[in-house]
């Protein structure tokens, strides 16, 4: 009864080929409505916005959710998920890479729709940024403060309600 | 800095360092044709719509001329200027050595780049590698709004708290752009405005709507507006600016909660058509006027976004609401709505408030209502034993009329922007035009003294000393009675048995009126829910052992009952409480004992065990408990010192409040907070989802015996013979 399952070819930017559990592979509508278009066919598919070192981090976290239940697209499921920051373990680990790594990903995600994906890396960047103060966040992503003093001295006032606590 | 300022520096390194910056700029080069390459295809094969990859074309080809990202933020001088005086320090022989390994290392392509790398990590030693581990964490730094389209730095955003992204706010010109981003304010608004959030536990007040929601057949204060709140909520249309904007056009009547927010300001009440178009005729405005601001992904040069998000930055603070000229001044940006908002709210959880005093009557004050809409200015309107109702401007103060005609104390008293009705020991109610202090009509049938009433717009109900309650129709000036209460009806509230608005518009007139409930309390101890299609009692609310004097029932979120009962069950509550539960046949109905089996089933199985005669009643208390998160909740005080807290769908008793040490006189409630007063001369404010004592307010000579409460003010009046205004603004 074991049958094998069904594999497609995933072809890089970088020109990598990828043999992949169909299954897996569909856990992003972009692959499974490009699967559903062209049917059966030997030729690998490409994805020229994903490198392959990317693409790798993605599959892992593919194959780790394969079982999942398909994410519901209607509104209120995007709702609730929208409240809470709440990661869980393995994902958590899972995305404890670099920020290029992880913003990649995110992009990877997105282009590829695999919204729990986008979902976990969106999280994080939310949860690097939870509770800093603006000089904190500059820090961490290397950002130029581009304001005037008197702008910025503005904007402290519109925004001083936030520190009275 | 602008983009041409950003060009010109780079290009300033580029002439004024030879060697280092010849390698830099062409490793810039290399890491630009990347990019733009790879951003290319990325939203070729994206695209979405033709304009949208018109524009990218355009952008296309700026980007061959720009630098990658980190490149184009290494407009870092110190550090370009630190090697290069490193590399001017070494003998000429090194120095061309250095410089060729850098420049053949930036002409190589990508994957003969990562080659040459590894080769280089192979010959190095632990303390390189461990410099190397060192700056690589420093220098994987990215800006991620700067990489990310703009559709998911909003949602990134969306994840964070309001102080969060006020603070992000501060960091820089672009993370203002987003962090202001109006549709996240918006959001941030649903979340909390009437409703406690449940990322940070708490809730900001709805400061009602100036106007009248028109399609609302008017239900005791407030409790139709908010079941509008409940079905609203989902398709909120864009606040179409008319904040702050007296007489502007656009202040029609939307049956829509949160345009509230953006008329609170507006004075005039203009009762213009409801105009239900119109939030179909913003919400496409609103989506195009997002989509320019959506498209810039990874093929915008980043550039290119810094250039227009400064440029929108100067246009206007409160970004993506440019619905185009017209309309931008009239609309006022949801964050300061928020922060408006949480001012109050500030306020209210630290206790901090001014109190103003209103003194005339001269008998004890034993009703009140305030209506901050009112045309021609906010009202108030009191009713006293000294037998007349007295109307005032909620604003200044001032005493604006006395209405005289009833010859004894006035026990209670209700008006809309049409009519006053007030109920009197003289065994009448008059109906009355409160502006001009004319007494229209005057309607006599109870045998004792009227002690409450309530009315909606087809109805009138009076509550009495001689034990019954009284229903009277408007249209045709019937009435009938209901009989079950053994001692004074101290309190009427009707409700039109829905939990959203969108469901009470089904159904014939006729329907609606068989599917309204009304609530009692009375001076025997129990409160009464009868169906006023079968004008029957369909439920018993027993577990007070004083006198009832006040109910309000609210439309509150199903968690506030379930968290209630955990407690309860948990022993939480005290034990009294439980004999008292486990005492009462009739109130629990069973349901105390399937209750334990949780949630819906349990209320569903209670329902059931009504008698059939009230099968349509019981069909709407299924509907409630299975509609999705709004279930009606009845808090009620007593001379027993306690307010109580019940699932209207179980009759049981929720939750007990302990803390006036004299029996209570009125309570008044919504979603955030009730409030009771006491014959212990004291105001208590109390957490809704909680049950918490949030404070406890002081100042009245005597018993405080009515009280009303707003978002943003709580009136007492008392047996003192004066008003109060305990304001949280």
């Amino acid at each position: 009864m074991a049958q094998p399952p069904t594999k497609v070819i995933l072809l890089t930017s970088d020109n990598e080929e990828f043999q992949v559990d169909k299954d897996i592979a569909e856990r992003s509508v972009l692959i499974k409505n490009m699967l559903e278009d062209i049917g059966e066919s030997e030729h690998p598919i490409p994805l020229p916005n994903v490198t392959s070192n990317v693409f790798k981090k993605v599959l892992e976290y593919c194959d780790h959710h394969r079982n999942d239940p398909l994410p519901s697209t209607d509104d209120n499921s995007d709702e609730q998920r929208k409240r809470t920051t709440d990661i869980n373990e393995w994902d958590q680990k899972f995305i404890q890479v670099d920020q290029e790594m992880l913003f990649e990903i995110i992009l990877a995600a997105n282009y590829l729709d695999i919204k729990p994906l986008l979902d976990v890396g969106c999280k994080t960047v939310a949860n690097m940024i939870k509770g800093k103060t603006p000089e904190e966040i500059r820090k961490l992503f290397n950002i130029q403060n581009d304001f005037t003093p008197e702008e910025e001295a503005q904007i402290r006032k519109e925004n001083e309600w936030a520190e009275d606590r | 800095m602008g983009t041409e300022e950003i060009k010109k520096s780079n290009s300033d390194i580029a002439i004024s360092h030879s060697d280092l910056s010849r390698s830099l700029s062409s490793s810039r080069k290399a890491c630009d044709d990347d990019y733009s390459e790879y951003s290319h295809s990325y939203t070729q094969d994206k695209g979405k719509g033709r304009l949208r990859s018109e524009e990218d074309n355009v952008v296309g080809e700026e980007d061959s001329r720009t630098l990658c990202l980190r490149h184009k933020n290494m407009a870092d001088e110190g550090a370009s200027a630190e090697l290069q005086q490193a590399l001017d320090e070494l003998p000429l022989n090194q120095r061309s050595a250095v410089t060729s390994i850098w420049s053949s290392f930036s002409a190589a392509s990508s994957p003969l780049r990562v080659l040459i790398l590894k080769g280089i990590l192979q010959t190095c030693c632990f303390s390189q590698l461990s410099y190397l581990y060192e700056e690589l964490g420093n220098l994987i730094r990215i800006d991620p709004f700067m990489l990310l389209p703009r559709e998911l730095n909003l949602k990134i955003m969306g994840y964070l708290d309001a102080i969060s992204l006020a603070r992000a706010a501060q960091v820089s010109r672009s993370w203002k752009n987003l962090a202001d981003d109006d549709l996240l304010w918006r959001n941030m608004c649903e979340q909390h405005i009437e409703r406690k959030c449940e990322k940070c536990g708490w809730g900001l007040p709805l400061l009602e709507k100036r106007r009248k929601l028109q399609k609302e057949p008017s239900t005791k204060v407030g409790s139709a507006k908010r079941a509008l709140l409940a079905s609203h909520t989902a398709h909120l249309a864009m606040h179409d600016g008319t904040g702050g904007a007296p007489g502007a056009s656009a202040t029609s009547a939307t049956p829509n909660p949160f345009d509230t927010i953006d008329t609170i300001n507006t004075m005039d009440v203009d009762d213009r058509p409801v105009k239900r178009h119109r939030s179909a005729r913003t919400s496409p405005t609103h989506s195009t006027s997002i989509s320019p601001t959506l498209s810039p992904s990874r093929s915008a040069s980043p550039m290119n976004t810094i250039r227009q998000k400064a440029s929108n930055m100067t246009v206007s603070p409160s970004s993506s609401s440019g619905v185009g000229g017209t309309c931008k001044p009239l609309t006022r940006p949801w964050k300061a709505v928020y922060t408006e908002r949480l001012l109050i709210e500030r306020n209210w959880r630290r206790g901090t408030h001014t109190v103003q005093t209103l003194s005339g009557h001269t008998e004890g004050v034993m009703c009140l209502q305030f209506d901050e809409h009112a045309h021609p200015a906010p009202t108030l309107i009191t009713g006293s034993y000294d037998r007349t109702a007295r109307v005032w401007n909620l604003d200044t103060g001032a005493q604006v009329g006395v209405l005289r005609g009833h010859t004894r104390g006035i026990r209670t008293l209700k008006f809309d922007e049409a009519k006053l009705i007030t109920g009197s020991m003289d065994r009448t109610l008059k109906i009355w035009n409160w502006r001009n202090g004319e007494c229209i009509r005057t309607l006599e049938g109870h045998r004792e003294g009227v002690v409450c009433l309530d009315f909606d717009k087809t109805v009138l109900a009076s509550g009495s000393a001689d034990a019954t309650v009284k229903v009277w129709r408007f249209k045709t000036a019937e009435c009938f009675t209901l009989r079950g209460h053994r001692d004074w009806v101290n309190s009427v509230q009707i409700w039109d048995g829905m939990v959203s608005s969108s469901s009470s518009i089904s159904g014939s007139e006729q329907l609606r009126e068989a599917q309204k409930i009304l609530f009692s309390a009375s001076d025997d101890g129990s409160i009464k829910m009868w169906s006023l299609g079968s004008r029957e009692c369909i439920r018993s609310f027993d577990s007070h052992v004083g006198q009832v004097q006040d109910i309000k029932m609210i439309l509150v979120d199903s968690k506030t009952l379930e968290v209630a009962q955990t407690e309860h069950e948990e022993g939480g509550a005290p034990k009294l409480q439980r004999v008292l539960d486990s005492s009462n046949g009739v109130g629990g109905s069973g349901g105390n004992i399937n209750r334990g089996a949780q949630g819906p089933s349990a209320s569903h199985n209670t329902n059931n065990l009504v008698e059939s005669s009230q099968s349509s009643v019981d069909k709407i208390l299924g509907d409630t408990s299975a509609s999705h998160e709004t279930v009606p909740m009845l808090v009620s005080g007593a001379l027993d010192n306690t307010v109580k807290v019940w699932d209207v769908n179980t009759g049981r008793c929720a939750r007990t409040l302990f803390g006036h040490i004299e029996g209570i006189w009125s309570i008044d409630a919504d979603r955030l907070r009730i409030v009771s007063t006491s014959h212990d001369r004291t105001v208590k404010v109390w957490d809704t989802d909680t049950g918490r004592c949030l404070a406890t307010l002081v100042g009245h000579a005597g018993a405080v015996t009515a009280v009303q409460l707003s978002g943003d003010k709580i009136v007492t009046a008392g047996d003192d013979r004066d008003i109060r205004i305990y304001s949280f603004t």
